[in-house]
C-alpha cells in the first residue's frame, strides 16, 4: 500500500492498522532541534506537543528554556503535568577537549551539574548530552576518557536527582560500540544512552545495528530516518522524513519494542541538508574507523546496496547562512517534514499513546 | 584549463542568453526581459511563448524591437505545441497553421531571425508518427510566410516527445530550407538520449537552443536524471561546446535553467519502458548508459518542491531559486565554457 494510500485511510480503520504495528505502547515525542527555526521556547513546544496529541517532548538545550529561574522551571513542570506531556531534557557537549565545548560553560562537570538540576526541575528522568563530532575522531581515546571522568564526577548528584544521563551518538563522533563501551566505563545505573538513529550513518553504521548494541542502555532517543545509496566514492546518506528513506522501520521498531520499549521514541526530523558523501573507497576513510569490525561495515554496505537517493520534494539549504525567501521556506519544512513523520510513526508504525485515546 | 578555456579569443564565438522561461515566476514582459539580459551583459534572450510579451499589437512589437537594438540584444522569439493531436494543444488557438503564422508575423515584428515551436510531450510518443505526420503538414502548410518573413522555424525536442533522429526526420520532412532546430539539452533524459548524441545528429539544424545540465545516475529500474544548473551535473559541456562551435555556432546558445523539479527515474530495465521507443539503436542507448554508469546524484542545494500548488514560502524561495540558478549557469558559461560575447567587451 502506497504510504499516502494508507495515511488517507479512515481514522478507525488506522487505529486497527496502528494496533497491530510494532509500536504498541512506545510514547511518542519530539526532540525540539525538529522546529529549531521557530525559536519557540519551553511553554510553547510543550503546547505543540499536546496539540499533536504526543506523550512527550525533549527540550534538548537549555537554550529551550525561557529562563533557568527555579520559579520558572516550576512553572514549566506545572504546564507540562497540565498537558500531559513529559519532558526529557537535554544538554550539549560534555567533553572539554571536543571541537564544539563552549567553555562560558565553565568545566564540563559544573555544565553537567547545570543540567542535572534543570532536569529535576522540570520532572524529567532523562537528560541528553553529547561528547563531540565527527571532527574529533582523530581524538577520539582521549575524548572518551576525558568524558568517562566528566560523568563520573556527577555520579552521586545524578542518582540522588533521580536523572539518567543520555550519552548521544551524535553527529559522528562514536559508533554504538564505543557509545557503549563510554557508558559501561563511566557507569550504567547512572548514564545511558539517547539513541540518535540519522547519526549513525554518519559513521557508516547501519542504524539497525546501533540498536541491536545500545538497546540495553536506550534512555532517551533522537529518531529519524535516511537515504542511502552507493555513489562512485562509497556511498552517500540524506536525512530525510519518517518513511521517507532507507531504514526498516518496521524492524527497527520491532526491535526497539524488545530491547528499549520504556524509552520515549523522540523524533528528530532534520531534512534540508544535502547528501552526505562516505567515501569508505577511499584509503584515508579508514584512519579514523581502525577498530570498525568489518562485520558491523557489512552491515552498512548491504543497506546503502539496497537504497537509492531521496527523489521527492524538498528544500535542501545546508547548515548555512541562507536568503529570507529560502530561510523562510527552511523553516516551514521543518514543522511540515516533523508532521508527517509523527503521522507516519503513529499510523503505519503505530507508535504513541496518547493519539489512540 | 577551465579558465583558460574561458579567454581563449581565437576561439569561434557563441551568443550567450537565456529562454524567458528560466525565470517564468517573476512574470516578467518583454522589456524586462530584454533590460534584465543587457545587465547581464549577454548578447540574445529568447522570447520563447507570446505570453512573453506585454502587447501582440503592432505598435508594441515595434517598440520591443527598437528596444533591443537599443539595448543591444537580439530576440529569438517562440510559440508553443504546434501539434493539433498532441495533449498539449491548445485549441482556442485556431489551427496550427494559424497559431504558426501568428508567431511568424510577432517574430519578424521583433526582428527575431527564428521561432521555437513545439511537438508535445511524452505523453504523445504512443501515437508519435501521426503527430509527427500532422506537424510536417502544418509545417508546410507555412513555408511561403517563414520564407518571405526571414523567420526559420525551430522545432524543439520537447519534454521527451522525439529524440534527436526522429528531430531530424521531421525537419527534414519539412522542408531544412525553413525549418531547423531548438535543441533542447536537458529533454534528451527523458528519452534516454545522451545530449552530445542529440547535438551530433542535430547540430546541422540547429538554429536556437535550450541549454541546460542534467545529473544522470544509476538506479535499481534503470537510471534517474535531474535538470540542474550549468555545471552541477553529469553532462560533459566542455566536449559540447566544443562540438558546438564546430557544428552551430551561429545558433545562439539560450540557457534554460530549470532546477526545484524531483528526479525522475528512467525505468529502462523494465521492458514496458520500450514500448514507446521501438525503434531506438542500441548504440544511442549505449550511450546513455555511459552516461548514466558515469554519474551521480546531485549533492548540493536545492528547493525541491512538490507537485501541485505550493504552499507560499515555498513558492517565494522557488522563485528566488530560478534567478540565482540562471545567474550562476550564466558565469558558468561565461568563465568556465567561454560563450558568449559582450561580456568580454
Amino acid at each position: 500500500m502506497l504510504r499516502r494510500t494508507f495515511l488517507q485511510a479512515t481514522s478507525g480503520a488506522a487505529l486497527a492498522a496502528a494496533a497491530n504495528a510494532p509500536g504498541e505502547g512506545i510514547r511518542l515525542g519530539f526532540d525540539t532541534f525538529s522546529v529549531r527555526d521557530f525559536h519557540w521556547k519551553d511553554i510553547q513546544y510543550l503546547d505543540y506537543a499536546a496539540s499533536q496529541k504526543l506523550d512527550t517532548v525533549q527540550l534538548s538545550s537549555l537554550d529551550d528554556y525561557e529562563s533557568l529561574d527555579p520559579a520558572h522551571l516550576a512553572k514549566v513542570k506545572d504546564h507540562a503535568e497540565r498537558v500531559g506531556v513529559t519532558i526529557d531534557a537535554g544538554i550539549g557537549t560534555i567533553c572539554d577537549i571536543a571541537k564544539g565545548w563552549n567553555p562560558k560553560e565553565g568545566t564540563s562537570a559544573a555544565y553537567l551539574r547545570k543540567g542535572l538540576g534543570v532536569a529535576k526541575s522540570v520532572g524529567a528522568h532523562a537528560m541528553r548530552c553529547n561528547l563531540g563530532t565527527r571532527e574529533d575522531r582523530p581524538n577520539l581515546d582521549r575524548c572518551i576518557e576525558a568524558t568517562v571522568k566528566t560523568l563520573q564526577s556527577v555520579r552521586s548528584e545524578a542518582l540522588d536527582s533521580g536523572v539518567r544521563i543520555a550519552v548521544e551518538n551524535h553527529a559522528g563522533d562514536m559508533q554504538a560500540r564505543e557509545v557503549k563501551m563510554l557508558i559501561e566505563a563511566a557507569g550504567k545505573d547512572f548514564v545511558g544512552s539517547c539513541l540518535d538513529s540519522g547519526n549513525p550513518l554518519w559513521a557508516a553504521e547501519d542504524p539497525l545495528l546501533t540498536l541491536e548494541t545500545l538497546g540495553p542502555y536506550v534512555v532517551t532517543t533522537h529518531i529519524r530516518d535516511t537515504a542511502v545509496f552507493e555513489h562512485p566514492r562509497g556511498a552517500a546518506v540524506q536525512w530525510v522524513a519518517l518513511g521517507d528513506g532507507s531504514i526498516d522501520l518496521h524492524r527497527f521498531v520491532e526491535l526497539y519494542q524488545k530491547l528499549c520499549p520504556k524509552a520515549s521514541m523522540q523524533l528528530e526530523i532534520i531534512t534540508g541538508v544535502p547528501p552526505d558523501i562516505l567515501p569508505y573507497l577511499e584509503p584515508g576513510f579508514w584512519k579514523v574507523f581502525q577498530r570498525t569490525p568489518a562485520w558491523e561495515f557489512a552491515r552498512f554496505l548491504k543497506l546503502a546496496k539496497s537504497g537509492h537517493p531521496y527523489m521527492g520534494p524538498m528544500v535542501i539549504a545546508g547548515w548555512g547562512n541562507k536568503s529570507p525567501a529560502i530561510a523562510e521556506a527552511f523553516k516551514e519544512q521543518q514543522r511540515v517534514d516533523l508532521e508527517r513523520s509523527f503521522e507516519y510513526a503513529k499510523k503505519v508504525l503505530g507508535v504513541g499513546v496518547r493519539w489512540k485515546s | 584549463m577551465e579558465e583558460l578555456s574561458a579567454t581563449n579569443t581565437s576561439a569561434v564565438p557563441i551568443r550567450l542568453g537565456f529562454d524567458s522561461y528560466s525565470i517564468r515566476d517573476f512574470r516578467w514582459k518583454d522589456i524586462q526581459l530584454l533590460d534584465y539580459a543587457a545587465s547581464l551583459k549577454l548578447d540574445t534572450v529568447q522570447l520563447s511563448g507570446l505570453h512573453d510579451y506585454e502587447s501582440l499589437d503592432p505598435a508594441h512589437l515595434q517598440k520591443v524591437r527598437e528596444h533591443a537594438a537599443r539595448v543591444g540584444i537580439a530576440i529569438d522569439a517562440g510559440i508553443g505545441c504546434i501539434c493539433p493531436l498532441s495533449e498539449g494543444w491548445y485549441p482556442n488557438l485556431g489551427t496550427p497553421t494559424e497559431y504558426l503564422r501568428k508567431g511568424l508575423n510577432v517574430a519578424k515584428a521583433v526582428g527575431a531571425q527564428s521561432m521555437r515551436c513545439y511537438l508535445g510531450g511524452r505523453g504523445d510518443r504512443p501515437q508519435l508518427e501521426r503527430c509527427m505526420d500532422v506537424t510536417i503538414q502544418a509545417l508546410r502548410s507555412v513555408r511561403p510566410e517563414a520564407l518571405d518573413l526571414g523567420v526559420r522555424i525551430a522545432v524543439e525536442n520537447h519534454s521527451g516527445d522525439m529524440q534527436a533522429r526522429e528531430v531530424k526526420s521531421l525537419i527534414e520532412a519539412a522542408g531544412k530550407d525553413f525549418v531547423g532546430s531548438c535543441l533542447d539539452s536537458g529533454n534528451p533524459m527523458w528519452v534516454v538520449e545522451d545530449p552530445l548524441v542529440a547535438l551530433e545528429i542535430l547540430g546541422p539544424y540547429v538554429v536556437t537552443t535550450h541549454i541546460r545540465d542534467s545529473a544522470v545516475f544509476e538506479h535499481p529500474r534503470g537510471a534517474v536524471a535531474q535538470w540542474v544548473a550549468l555545471g552541477d551535473g553529469s553532462v560533459n559541456f566542455h566536449r559540447f561546446v566544443e562540438l558546438y562551435r564546430k557544428v552551430c555556432p551561429h545558433a545562439s546558445m539560450q540557457l534554460e535553467i530549470i532546477t526545484g523539479r524531483s528526479p525522475t527515474v528512467l525505468g529502462y530495465l523494465e521492458p514496458d519502458f520500450w514500448t514507446v521507443f521501438p525503434h531506438m539503436p542500441a548504440w544511442e542507448f549505449a550511450r546513455f548508459v555511459e552516461l548514466a554508469k558515469s554519474g551521480h546524484p546531485y549533492m548540493g542545494p536545492m528547493v525541491i518542491g512538490g507537485s501541485g500548488k505550493q504552499p507560499p514560502a515555498i513558492e517565494a524561495a522557488l522563485k528566488e531559486q530560478q534567478r540565482t540558478d540562471l545567474e550562476r549557469s550564466l558565469e558558468y558559461a561565461k568563465t568556465a565554457l567561454g560563450v558568449g560575447v559582450r561580456w568580454r567587451g
